[in-house]
């Protein structure tokens, strides 16, 4: 399993279960959580307010909103992130070349690995 | 004088040579000749003509030649005869005729004579006479107009109109059914102007053409467009037409039917709409199904959690699907633009236990009907009441025997964020709580369902709290927009 230690991994997920779910596997391997947040709103503020992000893994829809500008915002940053989405998406694909998009239900251990490439290419 | 047997002998050639001419004049053309000389009866027949009449035994009076012609002909042969006979009538006759040969079968000859007057008083003398064969004509002019009466049963059929477009002056010829096609009386003169002042602004390049290159001789023009009547109606058309050349190459008309296709487009329509929401459904229920997946992942982890034996988890996970289970019935019967409501929600929930325990008098429900949920939020709403229900028929109000359940809620068409809220207020008695403040079993995942799931997942506000005399538990959640009139109504 990929090591996130004191790794700041923000958590970007509308299902209140998978958000735990996500915080939990993420926090056994040593990386410090910031949210989980629910919304694109708390998304966005928690970006702004935090110093240092090393990566995200973002919910692609929220509540029925698009997380677009939240993606735009980490890639100003040139945070990493990948996307987990409910169904197949050829849009996301066409906007964000590239970037990772896992379709749930997905183990959390593939997308800890695809993560942990992208925060050290 | 000495030239005159010369002379005489020139002219009898010269009049050999006309016969001869008009013999081979007649023979070339099939036509035969007679006499009939009126007053005497006597019918005189050339060769040609016997030939014509297919070589009969006898032909000396007029009425041996009537009995050649067939019955039907008779009569109308026999009134020209007469009319030609009148003194004031000019004697000349016209008439087409069947002949019924002696060897078996028909022919039709045409037949014109010029009847002579004389005397005094005049009357009439002679009918000098030509016949010719016009068989082949007949059965043409038959073939074209069994073709011409299958392409009228087809166009009728087809409810067809059809027209006809002069390229040279402009001018355009509408049938009967074409006119209606086009909603117009057919006292309209048509022209090209008209026709394109009644097609649809968006479909007029379909229809336009350059004479240039219309199709050659043989080839179809096809083309598909809308119309808007008269009275405003728009109808699909479809037209087929064929440019027609002169012996230059140069197109001299277009003809062409259209028909009204608009039933048929209509029918495509209304599928490619249906297999667009079947899209739409089918995304929705994939998007559905996974949720449905992390969510039923998320139940058995917490289950499993909290189970101290696999036994413990068997019976709460069944449980919990079986909840789950029941809002899917309810998800899946709502169709589009609807939504469920939280009195439906609270009536399958509920109904599963109340009578199972023979405790529905136990609970009192208090609030209007037909507030709509958002349709994300059932299905955490669902387990959040099931947890609830669970918890009071295995240790609370449903279980112990003075226990009541009072379930209040109100729908606030404006709350926070200025959007619609439920509030709901879950408030059992006579409840005997467990000493301390030891939650009674099994709690741990309807109060993590309702403090913090719920609020984390919708913004919810939510309270629960362990009172003397049993649960109390207060849930507001904002609520579906759609919901506004309806609930007010209902």
């Amino acid at each position: 399993m990929a090591d996130f230690a004191n790794r700041r991994i923000l958590i970007v997920e509308d299902e209140y279960w998978l958000a735990q779910a996500l915080l939990d596997e993420f926090e056994a391997i040593g990386a410090a959580v910031l949210g989980p947040v629910p919304s694109v709103e708390r998304a966005l503020g928690l970006i702004e307010r935090e110093a240092a992000i090393d990566g995200a893994v973002l919910d692609l829809n929220l509540g029925g909103v698009m997380a677009y500008p939240v993606a735009d915002a980490l890639l100003q940053r040139q945070v990493p992130f990948i996307f987990t989405t409910g169904y197949e998406n050829a849009a996301i694909r066409a906007k964000y070349p590239a970037v990772t998009s896992f379709e749930k239900p997905f183990a959390f251990s593939t997308l800890a690995e695809a993560l942990a490439r992208a925060l050290s290419p | 004088m000495t030239d005159l047997p010369h002379l005489r002998a020139a002219g009898a050639t010269s009049l050999q040579d006309s016969e001869e001419r008009l013999r081979l004049a007649l023979r070339a053309a099939a036509m035969g000749t007679f006499v009939w000389s009126i007053e005497e009866d006597r019918c005189d027949v050339g060769p040609q003509m016997r030939t014509l009449l297919g070589e009969p035994s006898e032909i000396a009076t007029a009425a041996d030649l009537a009995a050649l012609i067939h019955p039907a002909d008779r009569q109308r042969y026999a009134d020209s005869v007469a009319r030609a006979c009148r003194l004031d009538d000019g004697g000349e006759m016209r008439a087409d005729v069947r002949i019924l040969l002696p060897g078996g079968g028909l022919r039709w000859l045409a037949i014109t004579a010029q009847v002579s007057f004389e005397g005094e008083p005049r009357r009439a003398s002679r009918m000098i006479g030509a016949v010719f064969d016009i068989t082949e004509r007949k059965k043409a002019e038959a073939v074209l107009r069994e073709s011409e009466e299958r392409a009228r049963v087809a166009l009728e059929a087809g409810r067809m109109g059809t027209w006809r477009y002069d390229l040279n002056s402009g001018a355009q010829q509408w049938d009967a059914r074409q006119y209606a096609l086009f909603g117009l009386e057919p006292s309209v003169t048509p022209d090209r102007d008209l026709f394109l002042s009644l097609v649809h602004p968006d479909d007029l390049e379909l229809v336009a053409f350059d004479a240039a290159s219309l199709p050659p001789e043989g080839s179809f023009l096809d083309s598909e467009f809308r119309i808007v009547r008269p009275d405003g109606e728009i109808r699909w058309i479809t037209a087929h037409a064929l440019a027609r050349y002169d012996e230059d190459g140069k197109p001299f008309e277009i003809i062409g039917v259209n028909w009204d296709v608009t039933d048929g487009k209509r029918a495509v329509e209304a599928l490619r709409e249906s297999e667009e929401r079947l899209q739409i459904l089918v995304g929705e229920l994939q998007h559905r199904t996974r949720n449905l997946v992390s969510v039923i992942q998320a139940v058995a982890d917490r289950t499993l959690r909290s189970s101290a034996t696999l036994g413990d988890f068997k019976s709460s996970f069944r449980e919990r699907l079986a909840a789950l289970g029941r809002v899917q019935g309810l998800l899946s019967r709502i169709k589009d633009n609807e939504r469920v409501t939280f009195d439906q929600l609270l009536e399958t929930e509920l109904a599963a236990q109340a009578s199972r325990e023979g405790a529905g008098s136990r609970i009192a429900f208090d609030g209007p009907k037909g507030v709509r949920l958002r349709s994300g939020t059932v299905q955490i709403f669902a387990l959040a009441l099931h947890e609830l229900t669970t918890n009071a028929a295995k240790y609370g109000a449903l279980k112990q025997p003075n226990g009541r359940i009072a379930i209040r809620w109100r729908w606030q068409p404006s709350g926070e964020g200025g959007k619609p809220w439920l509030h709901v207020d879950w408030k059992e008695s006579g409840v005997a709580m467990p000493p301390g403040d030891r939650a009674p079993q099994g709690g741990g995942q309807g109060r993590e369902l309702i403090e913090r799931a719920l609020p984390y997942q919708f913004g919810a506000r939510t309270h629960f709290a362990l009172e003397p005399d049993g649960v109390h538990c207060a849930i507001s959640l904002p609520v579906s927009e759609i919901s506004a009139e309806e609930a007010l109504n209902g």
